[in-house]
């Protein structure tokens, strides 16, 4: 169930309705009731595992609450790891695996392994599993106490609007709110209208910009050997806007339908785009991922304090697993490796630029400097989302070959960009709307509000205007529906 | 907290009417099958005496006009193109909902066609025109059965994407042609294709029909028995095969378990007098010259054997009297493109409905004549002439000579250029608000 599906518009307001009148006692069984429906609606085998997990968890972090000893307590925990990412394992990596160690039994000449799973990846497997985890070693650390009742916490793994594409909550932001169900001030008029501005908006963001965009991004990447140099560079570009609005939409939305609610749950996007580095890009591109990353794997390995090689090394090591939780190829850990040696790089060359600058005495404080290093930011993102996006590793350096080789600047003016997917008003929806969101992501930046509070604290005319707007927008140039074409559909006889 | 509660109330007004203009801007208006449905619900509440169903060969071939000029029968055509025997059912049950007719056809030419080929996405449109009910949702069911149902339930996914193809009519009641007002839902096919007449003399026995088809059409056989409203199958004349007989034959036979009257007017060319190089748009419609040969036929039964009400005259039936009339005049529009010799266009221009510019470039100097605006209005080319009009609530009329300059025609920006060699005419239906011919 798409939170941009029909079915999504039917489920969620009859969940509220009944959320709202329900007694306060029993509102959280009726959110995992819902969550579960929700989770089970992709398919229903696939509960047992979110059980699974839920359990496992449960128990190891009572069991570590109450282990007297370090080890014991230590033991535990690395229990309650291995049998989550052994489940994460073997649905999202089993086959990866045998791929590439066929791959290197093939070069040294021994025979292949035979295998071939036939799994269908759980929906959101990967953030449940890191929300789970997260909370054990939470417990573990001592940051909070673990969860008696085992229905709340299983709301905890499951809640349904953050279930299958983050942001991945913290266990003391989200468990803290779930303890305390009960307080909670449902129907609370600033916090639903907030929230239903912000579902609009990922609304707004997943079906008229990120799906419009997917269109011209698939038809390239697609067929990309029969593209020159600006065909591939705009398709690249796009595809940054692309997951960048699919993404930022789904958090948006999940944010939104929890506030709903009356549950806050963390930010995850933060004008990614606007960053002047790439270090400044991971503290706003999904950062409940990033710092979720920074808490339970770069600061356990030592983080910053450390020998420089070592840190980074603790960089590299971060970002190859992080490009691995994004999916099971090389073309994903390659991604994961160039954001680390970006990092690096930066890392390394930072005294260098600011010596530099203060000799040339460049007034780094200018918009035109800021904008220079957010020009080279983004190109530095894009170039790793080649990786991201092509299907093979391949296919990625056929790409970047062509964008270096095949410049073919006519298609700017014989019209032929106009033939990638998208018309010509189909491009200017595009810009219309990617201006849209470039303005509320430099509200955002340069006020640091976001669109809810920003529409919500203007004058009721504006407020009304904006939301009729915005919602107008999307019934019509919103990519949804039978892809009709409308001779095959209207038959006129004469 | 009042605040607050107007402040809802005011934006929720807003919203509606926000919605309420991209429905009738956005949605599909196509007068077949969608506004079929939409006039039928605007008819006085149990006016029509014959409700005629089925698809494109019904509504082509029964003239809902000659009906009521020549018997004065206040006949109704709900049908929609290509529509299988599930969606006429939904038809007869929602036509049911709102009159009581005398008599119910329906038009089985639908039975030759399995829909499940045709495919759902070219007839679903078909419920379109059927207001929000437990019924449309079933009509709907009935023609789709894939994942992505509720886009089709909603409407407005589908039609959400127009928003490159909006024309003048998607922004006009009516589609901005006072024709549609009244209109009950016979369309004029102004094809002429000759055909052949195919034998079927020894057309003997009967076939199996499509399952879902039979399954329906008993349906629709138990639906008017349960409402107790007569009903009568019918084949328009076309150009039929044998295998088409032979499913015919089969109808011919379940009509008869049922009690129910058939006529397969196949049987009856000349009784019709139907010519089949002169009456047929295609080997399966009726031309409008057909159709009312036919719908007079077709008439003398329904009078004869059915006790069907005159209404001629009634003062309740003035909407099928402005029926009548716009339907004539829609005829006399074809006629008029079709006919090839000017003099008899120009008997055919009543200046009170139609506007003609004539444009003769055999004289020296050329001359030109505009009738229909009042006195007939003469120049040549040699003449400053400035003529601008409104014709019709977003029609102008422009005609410019300046003897350096040269001539020129436009309606909006629209640009007739006559012939230079010889005459040249432009007939503008007043009525209608739109170019009939442009003939150079």
């Amino acid at each position: 169930m798409l939170f941009n599906s029909v079915n999504f518009m039917i489920f969620f307001p009859i969940v509220l309705l009944i959320y709202f009148v329900i007694p306060k006692k029993i509102r959280y069984i009726w959110l995992l009731i819902s969550s579960y429906y929700f989770y089970m609606s992709w398919n229903p085998k696939y509960a047992i595992l979110i059980a699974i997990s839920t359990v496992v968890t449960y128990f190891c972090a009572l069991l570590v609450e109450s282990a007297d000893t370090r080890m014991r307590k230590k033991f535990l925990v690395i229990l309650s790891l291995v049998i989550n990412l052994g489940i994460l394992f073997f649905f999202k990596y089993a086959q990866f695996a045998i791929d590439t160690l066929n791959m290197i039994l093939g070069i040294i000449g021994v025979s292949s392994i035979n295998h071939e799973f036939d799994i269908i990846l759980p929906v959101g497997i990967s953030f449940y599993t890191f929300q789970a985890l997260g909370y054990t070693i939470d417990v573990f650390r001592g940051e909070l106490k673990a969860e008696r009742n085992i229905f709340k916490y299983a709301l905890f793994v499951s809640f349904f609007p953050q279930l299958v594409a983050g942001p991945i909550e913290r266990s003391k932001n989200l468990m803290g709110q779930i303890r305390n169900i009960e307080k909670i001030n449902i129907f609370n008029y600033e916090k639903i209208t907030s929230g239903a501005v912000l579902v609009l908006w990922g609304l707004f963001q997943k079906m008229v910009i990120a799906d419009r965009a997917a269109i011209l991004v698939d038809k390239v990447y697609g067929e990309y050997w029969i593209y020159g140099s600006i065909e591939l560079i705009l398709a690249t570009v796009l595809f940054a806007v692309q997951i960048y609005c699919d993404f930022a939409s789904y958090s948006t939305i999940a944010i939104g339908t929890a506030r709903i609610l009356g549950f806050d749950l963390m930010e995850n996007f933060n004008t990614p785009y606007l960053a002047v580095s790439v270090k400044d890009f991971w503290r706003r591109w999904h950062i409940s991922l990033s710092t979720w990353f920074r808490d339970y794997l770069y600061i356990p390995l030592g983080g910053s304090r450390c020998a420089k090689w070592r840190h980074y090394l603790n960089i590299m090591i971060t970002f190859l697993v992080s490009g691995l939780w994004h999916g099971a190829n090389w073309t994903y850990i390659i991604w994961g490796g160039l954001h680390g040696l970006y990092q690096i790089f930066e890392s390394v060359f930072e005294p260098l630029r600011r010596r530099g600058n203060a000799r040339n005495k460049i007034d780094t404080n200018v918009f035109s400097y800021k904008l220079g290093r957010m020009i080279i930011t983004f190109a530095a993102v894009d170039f790793a989302w080649i990786f991201f996006r092509a299907k093979s590793v391949s296919d990625a350096v056929k790409i970047i070959q062509t964008i270096f080789t095949k410049w073919n600047f006519w298609v700017l003016s014989d019209q032929s960009l106009y033939d990638l997917g998208l018309n010509m008003t189909e491009i200017h929806i595009l810009v219309v709307a990617l201006l849209l969101m470039v303005l509320t992501d430099y509200i955002k930046y340069s006020r640091n509000v976001n669109i809810d509070t920003f529409v919500l604290s203007q004058t009721a005319w504006f407020r009304w205007c904006a939301i009729i707007f915005i919602f107008m927008f999307i019934m019509i140039y919103g990519i949804y529906g039978p892809n009709f074409d409308a001779t095959a559909f209207i038959y006129f006889q004469f | 907290m009042k605040k607050r509660i107007i402040g809802l109330i005011i934006f929720i007004c807003l919203f509606v009417l926000s919605l309420t203009i991209f429905i009738h801007i956005f949605s599909y208006k196509h007068a077949d099958g969608i506004g079929s449905m939409r006039n039928y619900y605007k008819c006085r509440e149990n006016s029509v005496d014959v409700v005629f169903f089925g698809t494109s060969h019904m509504y082509n071939g029964t003239n809902t006009q000659i009906l009521w000029d020549d018997y004065g029968i206040a006949s109704y055509n709900l049908c929609g193109s290509i529509q299988p025997l599930w969606n006429t059912y939904y038809y007869v049950n929602e036509a049911l909902k709102s009159q009581t007719p005398k008599l119910l056809v329906v038009d089985c030419y639908s039975i030759i066609q399995n829909g499940d080929e045709i495919g759902p996405a070219k007839y679903i449109k078909n419920t379109y025109g059927m207001k929000p009910s437990v019924d449309k949702l079933k009509a709907v069911l009935t023609c789709f059965k894939e994942e992505k149902i509720s886009d089709y339930i909603l409407e407005y996914p589908t039609y959400h994407s127009r928003y490159s193809e909006l024309t003048e009519e998607d922004f006009r009641i009516n589609m901005g042609h006072a024709y549609f007002k009244d209109w009950k839902g016979y369309t004029i096919n102004d094809v002429f294709a000759p055909q052949k007449r195919n034998d079927f003399s020894d057309n003997i026995g009967s076939c199996d029909l499509y399952p879902r088809c039979e399954e329906y059409m008993r349906k629709i056989i138990e639906l008017a028995k349960e409402k107790d409203t007569p009903l009568m199958l019918v084949v328009l004349p076309y150009s039929v095969s044998k295998e088409d007989m032979l499913q015919y034959n089969r109808v011919s036979e379940i009509a008869s378990e049922y009690d129910v009257p058939f006529i397969n007017f196949n049987y009856c060319y000349d009784d019709i007098g139907l010519d089949f190089d002169n009456d047929l748009g295609d080997y399966a419609h009726l031309n409008y010259v057909g159709s009312e040969k036919f719908t007079k036929y077709f008439g003398t039964i329904l009078c004869n054997e059915y006790n069907i009400p005159n209404h001629k005259g009634d003062e309740d039936y003035k909407s099928y009297d402005v029926m009548a009339a716009n339907t004539v005049r829609e005829i006399q529009n074809c006629k008029i493109r079709k006919e090839n010799d000017v003099a008899v266009v120009k008997e055919m221009l009543n200046p009170n409905d139609y506007i003609s510019i004539w444009i003769d470039e055999t004289t020296n100097p050329q001359t030109v004549l505009i009738e229909g605006l009042g006195a007939p209005i003469s120049f040549d080319y040699w003449t400053d002439f400035r003529l601008i009009e409104d014709i019709g609530k977003y029609r102008t009329l422009s005609i410019i000579n300046n003897p350096e300059k040269g001539f020129s025609l436009k309606i909006n920006r629209e640009k007739y250029v006559p012939d230079d060699e010889g005459i040249s005419l432009l007939v503008y239906d007043k009525n209608n608000e739109e170019v009939v011919d442009f003939r150079q």
